[in-house]
């Protein structure tokens, strides 16, 4: 694809849309929305650029190995964050009852655990969309 | 610490298992292959002993909930540890750990790289972790979690080898499979709107007060049910994925296809049916009556399928329907003593089902030869092979000192408890046509000349033989001692059945 307004409109947007994916995964316990969705739209900007720029240069910018990384990383943050409950001896998942402060209500930090919960959870689902895009583009073989 | 483990263990199972199903992706660096093997065979050995732990404590002081997040149980998340997670987490256990030992002797050979290889040890965790899930699961919600992930890991795991019969067999398992999805997750969309609860005890608190006022609505709710996980573990004339997709996965695949991932949606249908309907209104409907009767037919029918097959694996797999016959044919009993028999079976079939499978593997890579009727005079050169063959092969037919015997006597004391003899005959029918489809594999090998010069085969890997010759020990050692495993399931049975009916 090799369309100019294509390229300049994504090259345009698709720093509003990271911010909004970013914004969406942060205030998943204050504002509609949340990992998930906050994720997918992130995912999107990135597929949107390799649709638009090509394969081989979203794969310059990110790599194959590198989005596996992430995507594990999630995971293993969320788990990681569950464990801090049994850490401080209480249960998976203890937010408030294992001593972490709640924060300011309505503020951005007021979920304690939950942020950094959601976080994981919108890193994975973002990598994951890229790798389902890019093993599908790879099918063709 | 020590502390704080033991009083997390239910949860920690699950983690550990995920979580290094997760880390296993990233280890592609690792150069040496046998460590990350190592690594996924060690975390298993790590959760079965948890699992140990959790079926003594489960014998010595009873049932008990672990709240997830410290939500008490309507709003957050409870995990239910009792007899039926007992005998389930020590079932898996003791399959998991000698099919993936013998898996990791020639997995990236099997598969074809070693990026997929790690794929598959991360499937084979993912399904070991959705299984435990369902084991100690104690809501709606999660239970569908599980039956999904347990789903996708199993019509994954059929496709590891890629080629084209493996892809076809994926995709007739992946329709069927998500249609039987779609029946689970209907009737737990009935029972939500029913009760307005999704936690197990919950929706049994709401419904022994409520259900007069909705009979059909619960009877469609148990039909899906009995649709959705009878579709998935493949239930007699819902069975037509499974030959197909364990015959021509890899042989560490089948294994643990057949013996576990079949296994787990029978223990989510008991814990709806028993956890949350409760045993009096189960028994109000004729909704065991259908499960007898459709197991009966299970294992008659399964046994004639396997009877007609030349192909070994093909065999295995409508073997495996069969026996799913028996495990239905306990439930289907309603009684302590018939339900019994059906959860010991799960395990002694499982164990038995993962050698059979393992040996039929390994006679199928050394020689080549697929077909039953070309095995003549093999049994000579590959005796260990063989040799755990036979073993299985006894265990399957329920000869004494093996672990077969153990749950099919459990189950023909049942049916007799019962009254009901037609049961006793189709039992005793279905282990003397089990003795005529797998005696004659034996037969052949040892006792017919083959015509053609033997090519001398090696037998198989140091590892691959351990693994066979360790499921062969634990067979023996649950037809020796049965004591704790009865136990447990008698246990298991007493607390699902509850007081109602002792009859």
């Amino acid at each position: 694809m090799t369309d100019f307004v294509l390229k300049r409109m994504v090259a345009l947007l698709l720093p509003f849309v990271q911010m909004f994916g970013l914004y969406v995964i942060f205030h998943g316990h204050l504002s509609p929305g949340g990992s998930f969705s906050g994720g997918i739209v992130t995912g999107l900007g990135l597929i949107a650029f390799s649709l638009v720029f090509g394969i081989e240069r979203s794969e310059e910018k990110i790599t194959e190995r590198m989005t596996t990384l992430i995507e594990s990383f999630g995971a293993l943050w969320y788990g990681a964050m569950g464990l801090v409950g049994i850490l401080r001896g209480t249960s998976f998942l203890m937010n408030k009852g294992s001593g972490i402060s709640l924060g300011v209500p309505g503020k951005l930090y007021s979920g304690g655990l939950i942020l950094l919960i959601t976080l994981g959870v919108g890193l994975k689902v973002a990598s994951t969309m890229v790798t389902l895009f890019t093993s599908l583009m790879e099918e063709e073989d | 610490m020590a502390a704080a483990v033991k009083d997390n263990l239910p949860v920690l199972l699950i983690v550990t298992l995920l979580s290094s199903a997760y880390l296993l992706p990233i280890l592609t660096r690792v150069r040496k292959f046998r460590l990350v093997e190592f690594f996924a065979v060690f975390v298993l050995a790590l959760t079965f002993t948890g699992g140990v732990v959790l079926a003594y404590k489960v014998l010595a002081t009873g049932a008990f909930n672990y709240i997830v997040g410290g939500w008490p149980a309507p709003w957050g998340i409870e995990l239910t540890i009792n007899a039926l997670s007992g005998i389930f987490l020590l079932t898996i256990g003791l399959v998991t750990i000698p099919i993936l030992l013998y898996a990791s002797a020639d997995l990236v050979e099997e598969v074809g790289s070693r990026q997929r290889a790690i794929w598959f040890l991360t499937l084979f965790l993912l399904l070991t972790a959705a299984a435990s899930g369902l084991a100690v699961t104690g809501d709606m919600f999660n239970i569908f979690v599980f039956v999904e992930v347990a789903t996708i890991a199993s019509c994954a795991i059929v496709s590891a080898r890629n080629d084209a019969a493996s892809v076809e067999a994926t995709f007739k398992y992946l329709m069927l499979a998500t249609i039987g999805s779609g029946f689970v997750l209907l009737g737990i969309g009935f029972l939500y709107m029913l009760t307005g609860n999704l936690n197990l005890n919950f929706i049994n608190m709401e419904l022994s007060t409520t259900w007069h006022n909705y009979p059909t609505a619960l009877w469609m709710a148990m039909s899906f049910f009995t649709v959705g996980f009878g579709v998935k573990s493949a239930l007699f004339p819902l069975h037509v994925w499974l030959p197909d997709a364990h015959s021509t996965a890899i042989t560490p695949a089948s294994a643990v296809l057949s013996s576990l991932a079949v296994k787990g949606y029978i223990v989510a249908l008991l814990k709806v049916f028993y956890l949350a309907v409760g045993a009096k209104i189960i028994f109000a409907l004729p909704i065991t009556n259908i499960l007898l009767l459709l197991g009966m037919i299970a294992i008659i029918a399964g046994a004639l399928f396997a009877l007609s097959q030349d192909e070994l694996k093909r065999r295995l797999a409508f073997s495996t329907v069969s026996q799913i016959g028996y495990i239905f044919l306990g439930i289907g009993l309603g009684t302590i003593q018939g339900l019994a028999g059906g959860l010991l079976h799960i395990l002694s079939h499982g164990i038995t089902k993962a050698l059979l499978f393992l040996a039929a593997g390994t006679i199928v890579k050394r020689t080549g030869k697929t077909r039953i009727s070309h095995l003549s005079g093999l049994g000579f050169e590959m005796p260990i092979t063989f040799g755990v063959f036979a073993v299985g092969t006894l265990s399957m037919i329920g000869i004494p000192l093996f672990s077969g015997f153990v749950s099919k006597w459990q189950l023909l004391l049942g049916s007799l408890e019962k009254g009901n003899y037609l049961a006793v005959l189709v039992l005793i029918g279905g282990s003397l046509l089990a003795a005529a489809y797998l005696l004659p594999v034996l037969r052949v090998a040892f006792f017919q000349k083959s015509e053609e010069e033997q090519i001398r085969e090696p037998e198989a890997p140091y590892v691959q033989k351990v693994a066979m010759l360790f499921l062969a020990v634990v067979i023996i050692f649950v037809g020796m001692f049965p004591g704790i495993f009865l136990e447990l399931a008698r246990q298991a049975a007493e607390s699902l059945l509850g007081m109602e009916v002792l009859l």
